[in-house]
């Protein structure tokens, strides 16, 4: 009995001492620290907004806030960081990132159509994969956020990703006319 | 100040891609309550608590907020309360200090002042969330927003589409759910809904049915016209609901009701409008012993939000509500006139000043006009000081009113049908509350947050009851008591692994009543509201891969008079997903006594345990 009791005890010690040590992440959390990264491994063609480096969010409060957490902590190429909440097409001027959060398109349908008019990187959170116009977009891959990219869309944008950040990426939608060009990347 | 390299937050600042993208994620719901919401004692019930708790109704979702107690009467009835004032049945004093709007629309009775519960449903995976307010509202929400309001907020048509299909069945309940939806056009979207139940019995403390059971079929639609972006959005809603209940030996009632709102949203650069219009019928008719009716009431809303330069952020608004009502009298309990259109008008402003980066000042003012009690002045005035993102410090002062009813004003009531025993009152005016609160909201670390609530009220003109000069009856409502409250309430999260979250709860009450000058001091200062001094609530969520197993235990104090024993309750409920579409659950309520009681009267009963298992299916 008494073994047991002390079984028990040194269970529940474990199980605190692990619980102290957990750093427990959210995926917004996660999502918003790769927003930072992303921006060091794109580089943005010469008429891109100039002034302080603007990162915006629709549709998805969790992520702002986050992003707003990490503020002080991050800066882009050395540039100040804005994070901007955007409801209207005009809130998109000055906009180096652009994140749309998940939820169905049809509400961020023409925020998207202003974003990929522009030297904009437009990072989604859509479930039916990169098809939503976003040059990344996140997946889930079990406990992990993941993230795709569309060349395509980058090419549109007319933004260069760097190759290291293909390289983690979970998967990589190719030009459709060569196959090879991620290797002229590298 | 700035935080060491164990802060979570620099730690994901310093991580690289490949690190990022090997960080375990938590799975289990995040907490809405943004600190930077307003400066007010709110919990919010997420859309992911009310299905990962396994609740059918909206009463029984709200016992999830730690700032609410409430009482389930029967199988059909609830009384439901912040801050006190839970009503007292034996009396006629119903829980009429709390507003409950869904989606903008009132579902305060205005006859009786109070809320037919029985009367209120929705798609239960349509809601997008449950604001919970403790406390005064009446600057933005009018009369009645007195100890607390309720928002229940459906989902807007484009977050529903596709088709969910929910079946249940237990040995309590067994319920039907089916919901389609589509878009159209370039941004529009629609949904339509239709779902039913058959509710079983409570029980007599013999264990005998008590003779309770009821059912509903409802079916409803909401469309909403403009996404995101778009300057002008429109949103149209409606829903009719038909009822048969059992009770008991006085037979069946049945009731029908309908409704239809209509809103139009326009934003430009500082400026975003709202008008709303909203229209509501309900037809209910009882056995020959009760009191029927029917009740329209039809809404229009005005409301304009301005941003006045750099430190100003006006709201203003009016309002107009037309309540048209035709009761139908009994010899025993009647209404002289048994038919009337109240009207309730309304102009307010509310403007929030940020003094500086970390402080902001809000101060409004409401005129409120009702057809008993002409005028009344509600003002709130709020602080809210952050001195960081994740901590909130807030203080406020208000004043709010309970609006007299035909219940208060035009009833007469008689035991033999001849000799009038209860009158109402036409010099019957509001009860008053002045109400100061304090609060803090903080997350010390991304695993942890927590908020708490003091408040101190001052309460008067509170319904009594009087006797006639001379003659004793017919006795008639006053305005005699008054007093004060204090309490407080605290909840937290703690998110203690990634796969597990623990939330405890507790408010706390104490009430100091008394009668005024001159009153005749009958039946006690307890017929104000029959409220335990304490509820607490325990709630822990787990997920392990595709299944989730979610339980909330729950302590309510003993009711003092007529006394009610404390109890403790739990419910839980363990799931499957089988894939994104497919969900099984097995959920328990009540689980821990056989039967139990929340509310001592005559007329209330006992309240049983119940099992129910389900099948949910998206596509």
């Amino acid at each position: 009995m008494k073994v047991r009791v002390g079984v028990l005890l040194a269970i529940l010690l474990g199980l605190c001492a692990t619980l102290v040590q957990a750093a427990v992440f959210s995926a917004d959390a996660v999502k918003a620290a790769f927003l930072y990264r992303f921006a060091s491994y794109v580089e943005w063609p010469s008429d891109a907004p100039s002034g302080p480096f603007v990162i915006a969010v629709a549709g998805d409060e969790g992520v702002a806030q986050q992003l707003d957490a990490l503020q002080p902590r991050m800066s882009v190429h050395g540039r100040p960081v804005q994070v901007r909440r955007v409801t209207r097409a005009s809130d998109l001027v000055g906009v180096h990132i652009f994140y749309v959060g998940p939820g169905p398109m049809t509400r961020t349908r023409s925020l998207r159509a202003v974003a990929i008019s522009r030297p904009i990187l437009l990072v989604t959170d859509d479930q039916d994969g990169i098809r939503g116009g976003g040059v990344i977009n996140f997946v889930e891959a079990g406990r992990n956020v993941r993230f795709e990219i569309s060349l395509l869309a980058a090419d549109r944008a007319r933004l260069k990703i760097d190759s290291a950040l293909l390289s983690v990426a979970a998967h990589v939608e190719m030009r459709p006319q060569a196959s090879n060009d991620r290797g002229s990347l590298q | 100040m700035m935080a060491n390299a164990t802060d979570p937050l620099t730690q994901l600042s310093r991580m690289s891609l490949e690190e990022l993208s090997k960080v375990e994620v938590t799975s289990v719901s995040k907490s809405a309550q943004g600190l930077n919401a307003a400066p007010a004692s709110i919990y919010v019930i997420t859309s992911e608590e009310i299905h990962r708790s396994g609740v059918l109704t909206i009463p029984e979702a709200l016992r999830l907020a730690p700032n609410l107690q409430i009482e389930q009467i029967n199988s059909q009835e609830y009384q439901i309360s912040a801050r006190g004032f839970g009503g007292h049945l034996e009396v006629q004093n119903f829980s009429n200090k709390i507003l409950i709007l869904i989606d903008g629309r009132s579902v305060y009775n205005p006859l009786f002042s109070g809320v037919a519960y029985d009367a209120q449903d929705v798609v239960m995976d349509d809601i997008d969330r449950i604001e919970v307010i403790s406390g005064p509202g009446a600057t933005l929400w009018g009369s009645n927003a007195m100890n607390g309001v309720i928002n229940i907020i459906t989902k807007n048509s484009q977050d529903t589409t596709g088709t969910l299909l929910r079946a249940s069945a237990g040995d309590q309940e067994t319920a039907l759910t089916a919901r389609y939806g589509g878009t159209f056009g370039e941004d529009n979207a629609i949904r339509i809904y239709a779902k039913g139940f058959d509710r079983g019995p409570s029980e007599l403390v013999n264990g005998d049915s008590a003779g309770d059971r009821w059912h509903k079929v409802q079916t409803g639609f909401r469309s909403d016209l403009g996404g995101a972006g778009d300057p002008n959005r429109f949103t149209v809603q409606g829903d009719y609901q038909n009822v048969t209940e059992n009770a008991g030996a006085f037979g069946d009632v049945g009731f029908d009701q309908f409704d239809v709102l209509g809103r139009w949203e326009h934003s430009s650069e500082r400026v975003s409008t709202r008008l709303q219009l909203y229209f509501d019928r309900t037809e209910r008719d009882q056995p020959p012993s009760g009191v029927g009716f029917t009740l329209n009431t039809c809404d229009l809303d005005f409301q304009q939000t301005l941003g006045l330069g750099a430190r100003h952020h006006l709201v203003w608004g009016l309002g107009r509500r037309y309540n048209d009502y035709d009761i139908v009298n009994t010899p025993t309990l009647f209404f002289v006139p048994d038919s009337r259109t109240l009207e309730l008008t309304n102009v307010f402003a509310q403007d929030t000043i940020s003094l500086s980066d970390h402080f902001k000042l809000t101060a409004g003012l409401k005129f409120e006009e009702n057809s008993y009690s002409g005028w009344s002045t509600l003002p709130d005035l709020r602080v809210a000081w952050s001195p960081n993102d994740r901590t909130l410090v807030w203080a406020s002062g208000a004043r709010a009113v309970r609006a007299p009813t035909p219940l208060d004003v035009d009833v007469r009531e008689s035991a033999d049908g001849v000799n009038v025993f209860l009158q109402g009152n036409p010099q019957f005016d509001t009860e008053k509350v002045d109400a100061y609160e304090i609060g803090y909201r903080a997350q010390p670390h991304t695993s942890i947050s927590w908020s708490v609530a003091a408040y101190y009220d001052e309460y008067d003109d509170l319904r009594t009851i009087e006797p006639a000069p001379g003659t004793f009856v017919p006795l008639h409502w006053g305005n005699l008591m008054e007093g004060s409250t204090y309490g407080f309430e605290l909840w937290a999260n703690w998110q203690a692994t990634s796969w597990w979250r623990l939330s405890p709860g507790y408010r706390y009450l104490h009430e100091n009543l008394e009668f005024s000058p001159g009153a005749s001091q009958l039946l006690g200062v307890e017929q104000a509201g029959n409220d335990p001094v304490s509820r607490a609530t325990l709630k822990s969520s787990m997920d392990f891969g595709r299944w989730s197993v979610d339980a909330m235990l729950r302590y309510v104090g003993k009711l003092p008079s007529p006394e009610n024993p404390s109890y403790t309750e739990l419910g839980a409920r363990v799931a499957w997903r089988a894939s994104d579409a497919f969900e099984l659950s097995v959920n328990g309520s009540n689980l821990l006594d056989d039967r139990h009681s929340e509310y001592a009267v005559p007329t209330a009963r006992e309240i049983r345990r119940s099992i129910y298992a389900e099948v949910r299916w998206t596509f």
